[in-house]
């Protein structure tokens, strides 16, 4: 019989050695950039063929439902959405429920902005080309506000400019006026924005979240709830990948492949270990 | 009595009733009220932050002047509120040059940024470290999990395609599988879960709604 | 999506359309456009004449479901629809408009769905409805309300006309006009931020155009306000309706005797949404179920319920912590007190709080959202009063710990590392922090006991912690816990339920199957009718 206390010694050696392993795998690949052929998965083609398919001037609801802690999954699906937004002359309208992301998206639309005057000579204009709304409290209550009264929920925008009357948001007035709605998400807001927006509106919806929380979204896409979704890392490089404009999405998937790489390698060991046990005998565990 | 059980337990039943029949009422009077209530909810949320941020202060004053356990930490936590605080204020009311350092925008970007980022990237070390300790063959059901799990990882990494291509001659073949597992028994054994979970919140409302259920009011009968 | 279609035509002149009315064959065709060789043009009116709806088929009504914002246009799919043909309606707000030529149009393209099987909501599930075409119409994006242009000194002295500003006001207002930019800018560069452009402003001029930002606001939300009010005046109006076909650049119009055929329809205020009944039904049948059972109940205590491992660990998890004479923590993830979850979450730690109030062990409460704080605050106190302790209760250990979630997340790890808990309870919503709070909590060797109904989270619970209340079981535990029969009651209506939809889906199954190996048997019907319309 093992003692507690030698028991916890070996969780966190076991902890240690796994932690050791695995921060190699994701830090040493990023030192090579190889050329990596995939295929993009269907759900993210279709959110790509949808935004493609719109005409200029035609608005998309993007709610940013994250901050910086998710910046490493979820920044680079902004970036590539608005990158296309801003190609097509689609007009994005950014909302948030969660302040603490405000600054990353500034700097996205911003970046976007750039990218849209390098690449294709494009001056973007906020409250013109693009509406930054910002955050308002209240969660599943701000969907229903959007949902009736979008300039109500937003009688100004993130810079202070009234929504009424401003160009990016002309025809719009509630969450119908939209031809999509996407909701890039860290916690359980896809979920809000289903059931209190977009299933009341009638508004077709995508959206995008961590990996971790993608299998979540299955029931949706498949009831035909969600036209698409990106799930993690993976989904913002497939979509740069439609776009052709590689960006930190498409560079993570070598660390990424590592990594998958390596827990299977560690599960698999474990499991070996365990069938080599039962083998020998050894009933200590 | 009736401040604390009967007049709140009404206002349950009566905006709970309505906040259902908006559903299926289209008129305009429907919408605005719904509209109205969330208006209410966002400004009650607002005051409640007030609630939050005594809460919050006072127990890190307390750790503090008792000098608890852990009481450095709380130092911390008044250093990083004021601190941003007064960047952000100045930053409104005095503005920052285009040349200068914005204290706020550099504490948001290279503290808070960098900080959040941290804490999620631990998941990746948690991940493995959990899937390492207790994903084990132990019996029949628990090797299904495993070999499906061990499937769709693969799968969701543009490596696979590669190794799909070299062993089955088609780049795809793993990608499908992993694919079927996510599309089916995941997808299948997702909504056994969102039925049951969705009949649950129904028979929950019910009770908060009738009044059966009241202990989020605070405690017992 | 209601947004209406841009208006691609612009009107005919009605005396071209009667003239050329008359040369089209009788009956059907009333108009085309342009004049073409004697040849062409005989073979284009045949055609255009097949096109033609039958003219009885041409309806229009009001738009069900809705809050008297549309109108529908309905019309009979021709038997043999020629390829290239589009259809015209033209709107106009009198018969005699028509006339007047004061008419605007909106094109239908024939697709799948243009035809009313695409909306069983306004047109049913009948066969019928794959041989027709509607038309939505939203008058105020037809005929809109004039836009308000942006505030000019002139528009400032209109406003004060009104009596909306005084004199001095006024006078303020149009001197801070003149600090603003030139020309005044109604959006905001990207990266030259207006901040900047202010700082050559003394600060009480900047004083001064923030104050006139302010009133700008104010005064475009009137004129927002104005063209809302002129826009339910629009929609509520009747209208007129004639529909045409095109074709080549020819249009001709739905007549009879010559004559173009005009309907009429207003759209009026709906008070339900009929696509919706269906969920009505089944919502108020379950409700109706789960009451009866607490009735039943309250007469026939005494039901069973099956043993939930999670929840009989609870007292055995506090005794733990109080042996090892350390303190118990509860979390309720990132919900707020609105979500489900996070109620029947409060049950869980009203429960947790008395016991740890008899066992004389700390209970410490770490919340994400300020009201739930408030709430959890009052239960916990409550508990310590029942328990007949209530000077142990501490509201410094039920608190807010951050509104963000990953700070939160640290705050709690870093206490659960400091604090070593003999028992950690995870109760409600969770997302991404699930796994990190969790795997921190088994690294302290405290017994773990989670409930969640974020299914994703599951897994990681299950993995790193004793007990894990899956879904479901979560709601059911404050019936558990105080096995009130009430409470108990609303488990087995629940159940019933369950029993319905496993029925249902079996039926389904074999139904479906059936349909698809026996040809022609149709059961699309059966599905739609179980879909809830989003109309």
């Amino acid at each position: 019989m093992r003692t507690p206390e030698i028991n916890r010694k070996r969780f966190e050696l076991a902890r240690r050695c796994v932690y050791v392993v695995i921060a190699l795998a994701v830090i040493i690949p990023y030192f090579f950039n190889p050329k990596q052929e995939f295929k993009p998965m269907a759900e993210v083609v279709s959110v790509y063929e949808k935004i493609d398919a719109m005409k200029p001037g035609d608005q998309v609801l993007m709610a940013f439902d994250y901050d910086p802690s998710s910046e490493a999954e979820l920044y680079p699906m902004s970036m590539a959405l608005l990158r296309h937004c801003f190609k097509k002359g689609v007009i994005p309208v950014i909302v948030t429920h969660w302040f603490a992301g405000l600054g990353l998206f500034e700097k996205a639309c911003n970046e976007a902005a750039e990218d849209a005057n390098s690449m294709w000579g494009k001056k973007i204009v906020s409250g013109r080309d693009y509406a930054l709304l910002g955050f308002r409290p209240g969660w599943t209550d701000l969907i229903v506000k959007i949902e009736r009264d979008l300039k109500g929920a937003y009688e100004t925008d993130y810079f202070k400019q009234p929504t009424r009357g401003m160009k990016a948001l002309e025809g719009v007035n509630s969450l119908e006026d939209f031809e999509l709605m996407i909701d890039l998400a860290a916690g359980a807001t896809v979920e809000f924005w289903i059931a209190y927006g977009t299933d009341k509106s009638g508004t077709p919806m995508a959206a995008g979240t961590t990996a971790v929380s993608a299998p979540d979204l299955y029931p949706f896409y498949k009831s035909g709830q969600m036209i698409g979704f990106m799930g993690g890392l993976r989904g913002a490089a497939d979509y740069e990948k439609l776009l052709k404009i590689p960006d930190r999405g498409e560079r993570g998937m070598l660390a990424q492949s590592a990594a998958h790489i390596i827990i299977i390698l560690l599960v698999l060991g474990a499991n070996v270990h365990m069938f080599a046990k039962r083998l020998f005998g050894n009933k200590r565990d | 009595m009736f401040l604390k059980r009967t007049l709140p337990l009404l206002i349950v039943f009566t905006i709970g009733s309505l906040a259902f029949v908006h559903d299926f009422i289209p008129h305009p009077l429907s919408g605005e009220f719904r509209s109205e209530m969330a208006s209410w909810m966002m400004i009650i949320g607002g005051f409640g932050m007030f609630l939050g941020v005594y809460s919050l202060m006072h127990m890190h004053i307390t750790r503090i002047r008792q000098k608890m356990a852990g009481w450095g930490y709380s130092v911390f936590v008044f250093i990083g509120a004021v601190g941003m605080i007064a960047t952000g204020v100045y930053g409104d009311i005095v503005g920052v040059s285009k040349d200068d350092i914005d204290l706020f925008d550099w504490g948001y970007k290279y503290i808070q940024v960098p900080c959040g980022a941290t804490i999620f990237s631990i998941l990746a070390f948690f991940v493995a470290s959990a899937a390492f300790r207790t994903f084990r063959a132990k019996n029949m059901a628990a090797g299904l999990l495993l070999g499906a799990a061990v499937i769709v990882m693969f799968g969701r990494v543009p490596i696979c395609e590669a190794v799909g291509g070299w062993v089955f001659n088609d780049r795809q073949a793993i990608v499908n599988v992993a694919n079927a597992i996510m599309n089916y028994p995941n997808l299948a054994v997702k909504r056994g879960l969102l039925l049951g979970i969705g009949l649950a919140a129904i028979a929950q409302s019910v009770r908060v709604l009738f009044g059966v259920e009241r202990t989020y009011l605070g405690g017992a009968d | 999506m209601r947004k209406s279609a841009a208006v691609i035509v612009k009107p005919l002149t009605t005396l071209a359309v009667i003239a050329l009315a008359a040369m089209l064959p009788a009956g059907r065709v009333a108009a085309q456009t342009r004049p073409a060789t004697t040849t062409q043009a005989t073979t284009q009116r045949a055609i255009l004449a097949e096109a033609i709806p039958v003219a009885e088929s041409l309806r229009a009504f009001d738009l069900p479901n809705d809050g008297g914002k549309g109108i529908i246009v309905q019309w009979a799919k021709p038997a043999d629809e020629p390829n290239g043909v589009t259809y015209i309606v033209q709107i106009a707000r009198t018969k005699a408009d028509f006339q007047a030529g004061k008419f605007e149009t909106q094109e239908v393209s024939p697709s799948p769905k243009a035809l009313a099987s695409a909306k069983p909501a306004y047109f049913g599930y009948s066969d019928d409805a794959n041989k027709l075409y509607y038309a939505e119409i939203v008058p105020a994006a037809v005929f809109g309300p004039a836009k308000p242009g942006p505030l000019t000194p002139e528009r400032l002295k209109k406003f004060a006309d009104k009596g909306v500003l005084t004199p001095s006001e006024l006078d303020r207002a149009l001197a801070a006009m003149k600090l603003l930019p030139q020309p005044a800018p109604t959006t905001k560069p990207t990266t030259s931020p207006a901040a900047k452009e202010q700082h050559k402003l003394t600060p009480a001029q900047q004083a001064e155009l923030e104050w006139y930002q302010v009133l700008a606001a104010y005064l475009t939300k009137l004129d927002g306000e104005h063209v809302d009010a002129e826009i339910d005046t629009i929609n509520s109006a009747p209208y007129s309706f004639r529909l045409g076909v095109k074709l080549d650049g020819q249009v001709a119009l739905v007549s009879h005797d010559g004559e173009p055929i005009v309907v009429e329809a207003q759209a009026v205020v709906n008070l339900f949404k009929w696509g919706k009944l269906n969920n009505l039904i089944l919502s108020l049948a379950f409700s109706a179920v789960v009451v009866a059972f607490i009735q039943v109940a309250k007469r026939k205590p005494g039901l069973f319920i099956r043993k939930i491992a999670g929840l009989e660990a609870i007292d055995e998890a506090i005794g733990r912590a109080t042996e090892m004479d350390r303190p118990v923590f509860f979390t309720h993830g990132s919900g707020s007190v609105t979500a489900l979850p996070v109620i029947a979450s409060l049950n869980i730690l009203s429960r947790i709080a008395y016991r740890a109030a008899e066992h004389d062990s700390r209970v410490r409460v770490m919340n994400q959202d300020p009201i739930t704080t408030a709430v959890s605050q009052e239960i916990v106190q409550q508990a310590y009063t029942e328990a007949g302790r209530p000077d142990a209760y501490n509201p410094d250990e039920v608190s807010l710990v951050a509104s963000d979630q990953f700070s939160y997340v640290a705050a709690v790890s870093g206490r659960m590392v400091r604090e070593e808990p003999g028992a950690i309870f995870l109760m409600g919503t969770f997302g991404a922090d699930s796994l990190l709070l969790s795997e921190t909590g088994a690294s302290t060797g405290a017994i773990q006991i989670a409930g969640t109904d974020s299914y994703t989270q599951l897994p990681f619970f299950v993995t790193t912690c004793d007990y894990t209340l899956m879904g479901e079981e979560l709601y059911a535990a404050s019936a558990y816990l105080s096995r009130e029969p009430r409470l108990l009651g609303s488990l087995r209506g629940q159940d019933v339920g369950k029993a319905f939809i496993m029925i249902v889906l079996v039926l389904g199954i074999i139904l479906f199957t059936a349909a698809a190996a026996v040809k022609g048997w149709d059961l699309d019907w059966l599905r739609r009718l179980l879909e809830a319309s989003n109309a």
